[in-house]
């Protein structure tokens, strides 16, 4: 049936793109977590620039605790960060306005072309008219915001870049502060080993300074830092530990191979590599490292992937070339179903007619022939979408692995099935009108013919 | 004793009254007349046979009767309702409840049991279904099919077929039944049980017939029989007028 072909294409587009926005998704989510203690433990011990505060700052709402916690370690009122935070929203966007448009045309704009010295730069009166006339013939380029919102912008930079100078001087006194307070615990050992040392009562006690001093840091957050740094820590040792000249010679001398070093990682459970580190390492650590490894490749590859598909980022659920793929499998669905029922009707005149002699109006004829495409195209609907929901399946499961699975978006599967079979039904019914309405005004004098 | 209309219709009520019935078509450049103007009345009660060669208007006169077509010019009246003068919805409301088909080829429906073929046009006129079911197990009774209600049409021979399409026909009790050429589909002996059938209705429960046929049988139990020849009605005779010459016909048959 036509309709089944339609409605499974149809369903394999929509489900791949559902499926693939729920991986790429569920990848960043991932890859931020595995960032994560890096993220943290580097927020707290270094300083940032502004630049780099002003990007937390924009990133950052309501939810995220980012704001609360800029307040809560500056000392500024939520009021004033918040209002900070719009100022550093604006100013990313318009950087990245001078950032994407070319060295050519910002060149030609306004002559120099480094980050935020555009800013001080426009200010000037004369500048700014002249970037502006320039600007006009420049179809291409458009302001993100208007004229005006960029005046303002601008006028109100001074005090902004004044602000943010007195957050981040805040800011680093805190850091300071919290340097010194660490280096009491730890003595000389690194933060990162620290953390997973077994004296949990100093560590408890050292977060309750650093929340002390404002910055955010949960226990379970705490928690799953220190998990993933036991593993990090554990598998840098067995890094190096493999690095030494020592150790390369002897898996040479064993495996002949000189493959890259994350390849031998994953073989670390191999009986062979177990006789090569000898007993330094529990079967369980080794176990930890070559998931860790393993898990961390399959992110990264598909990290890649996420990065090389355009499509995943504009945020619509099914893209123009698809969109329009499916537009051609919906006409050449609604010509043969509608070749299909005048075919049936020709076919059946002897039926109609014979109905129509017992009394059946042309509305009832009407009206049955197109329930029963309506029927048809459910039925076909389910079909095509089944088959439609396999094909996707396997080919995304072949194309990205079990991620898939683990991301699986139910929900929004559901929803596309649905849509694809209420397409179906609509498009079948749709597509039977002609063919019924000429059924409807078959002569019923038919009926008395004998074939 | 020879025919007499006027002596015949005494007495009766009319129920179709054609007058006047030309029907014209053209096929290439020629036109073609089909009927030369045709009159007639048709009692309640009666069983009349139409005869005629193949080509000789018999059809297209039956089509007319039957509201299925309409006429060139004349009037015919069903129930002294004008059929002209009705719209697509009227003529359907007509074959619904006033007219009974019963054609050659049967035309079950062959997907459908007996039974709901037999209520198709009580569906149409709206009925309830359980309603339906009473009636068409009653009908079903009548032509002598009560058990094989749930059989389909391919189950079933091509006489107890065109049973069930009596009964479908009867289902909404109409005025006339018209049956085109019943019997031309089966041999002669459960032909003869299908004149036997519509002879017993006719009688016992009055309802009235007109029978395209060219099968000689028929004539025996009909009332009337009404000779077309060349789009126009070449004689009518009383079928007890006809037994010396349809023993003849009989022979040569």
């Amino acid at each position: 049936m036509v309709v089944v072909m339609a409605v499974a294409f149809f369903m394999v587009l929509l489900t791949e793109s559902v499926i693939q926005s729920a991986v790429s998704q569920g990848v960043q989510v991932e890859s931020k977590a595995m960032r994560e203690p890096s993220v943290l433990l580097g927020h707290i011990q270094k300083v940032p620039t502004i630049g780099e505060h002003s990007k937390r700052l924009a990133q950052g709402n309501e939810d995220s605790g980012v704001l609360k916690e800029a307040a809560q370690v500056t000392g500024i009122t939520i009021e004033e960060v918040n209002a900070l935070s719009l100022r550093c929203e604006s100013e990313q966007i318009y950087l990245d306005f001078f950032g994407d448009m070319g060295i050519g045309k910002r060149r030609i704009l306004i002559k120099k072309n480094k980050g935020a010295e555009i800013f001080t730069h426009l200010y000037d009166e004369k500048t700014w008219k002249s970037f502006l006339t320039k600007l006009e013939p420049m179809r291409s380029l458009k302001l993100p915001t208007d004229e005006a919102d960029l005046r303002s912008f601008l006028n109100g930079y001074e005090k902004y870049r004044e602000d943010m100078r007195n957050f981040s001087q805040k800011w680093r006194l805190k850091v300071e502060k919290l340097r010194l307070i660490s280096a009491g615990y730890m003595g000389k050992v690194s933060l990162d080993e620290w953390l997973i040392s077994p004296d949990k009562k100093s560590v408890a006690e050292w977060r309750k300074k650093v929340t002390e001093v404002g910055f955010s840091l949960t226990e379970e957050r705490l928690t799953r830092v220190q998990e993933l740094l036991r593993i990090t820590i554990t598998r840098d040792r067995i890094e190096s530990t493999l690095r030494s000249t020592e150790m390369v010679r002897k898996y040479r001398e064993v495996f002949y191979s000189s493959a890259p070093l994350a390849n031998k990682m994953i073989q670390l459970l191999d009986p062979k590599m177990k006789e090569i580190l000898g007993d330094q390492y529990s079967q369980r650590e080794l176990k930890e490292v070559v998931l860790n490894v393993k898990y961390e490749r399959k992110l990264r590859s598909l990290e890649r992937w996420v990065a090389s598909n355009e499509e995943l980022g504009s945020g619509s659920i099914i893209g123009g070339r698809k969109l329009f793929l499916a537009m051609i499998a919906f006409l050449v669905c609604v010509v043969g179903i509608t070749n299909a029922m005048l075919m049936s009707v020709t076919e059946r005149f002897m039926e109609i007619a014979t109905m129509k002699c017992l009394g059946a109006t042309d509305g009832f004829i009407l009206k049955q022939f197109v329930l029963e495409a309506g029927f048809q195209g459910f039925l076909g609907g389910m079909l095509g979408m089944l088959v439609g929901l396999l094909v996707a399946i396997i080919k995304n499961l072949i194309q990205l692995g079990t991620p898939v699975l683990n991301y699986f978006p139910l929900s929004h599967v559901v929803l596309c099935s649905l849509t694809a079979i209420v397409c179906g039904v609509v498009l079948a019914m749709l597509a039977a009108i002609y063919p019924s309405w000429s059924a409807s005004r078959m002569a019923p004098m038919e009926a008395m013919r004998v074939e | 004793m020879p025919y007499d209309p006027v002596e015949y219709a005494k007495g009766r009520e009319i129920v179709v009254r054609a007058s006047g019935v030309k029907k014209e078509y053209t096929r290439g450049s020629e036109t073609v007349h089909a009927l030369r103007g045709i009159d007639l009345e048709v009692y309640r009660g009666e069983y009349i046979c139409v005869m005629g060669p193949s080509g000789s208007g018999k059809s297209t006169f039956f089509n007319m009767v039957g509201g299925l077509d309409t006429p060139s010019s004349g009037r015919v009246f069903m129930d002294e309702v004008d059929m002209a003068q009705l719209n697509a919805d009227e003529l359907a409301y007509l074959r619904c409840r006033k007219i009974g088909y019963v054609f050659q080829a049967y035309n079950l429906n062959s997907t459908m049991r007996a039974l709901d073929n037999v209520t198709l046009p009580m569906t149409f006129a709206g009925v309830h279904a359980d309603e339906c079911r009473e009636r068409g197990m009653k009908q079903l009774d009548r032509v002598g099919l009560g058990d094989r209600w749930a059989h389909r049409p391919k189950q079933m021979s091509g006489g107890q077929q065109q049973r069930v399409a009596i009964a479908r026909s009867l289902i909404n009790e109409p005025s006339i039944l018209l049956c085109d050429e019943p019997t031309a589909n089966l041999d002669i002996k459960t032909g003869k049980e299908i004149h036997q059938l519509l002879y017993q209705l006719n009688k016992d429960d009055g309802v009235t017939i007109i029978c395209a046929t060219h099968d000689y049988d028929m004539l025996e139990v009909c009332d009337r029989i009404i000779w077309i020849e060349d789009g126009s009605i070449g004689r009518i005779e009383l079928s007890e007028d006809m037994t010396i010459e349809k023993s003849s016909l009989g022979h040569n048959h």
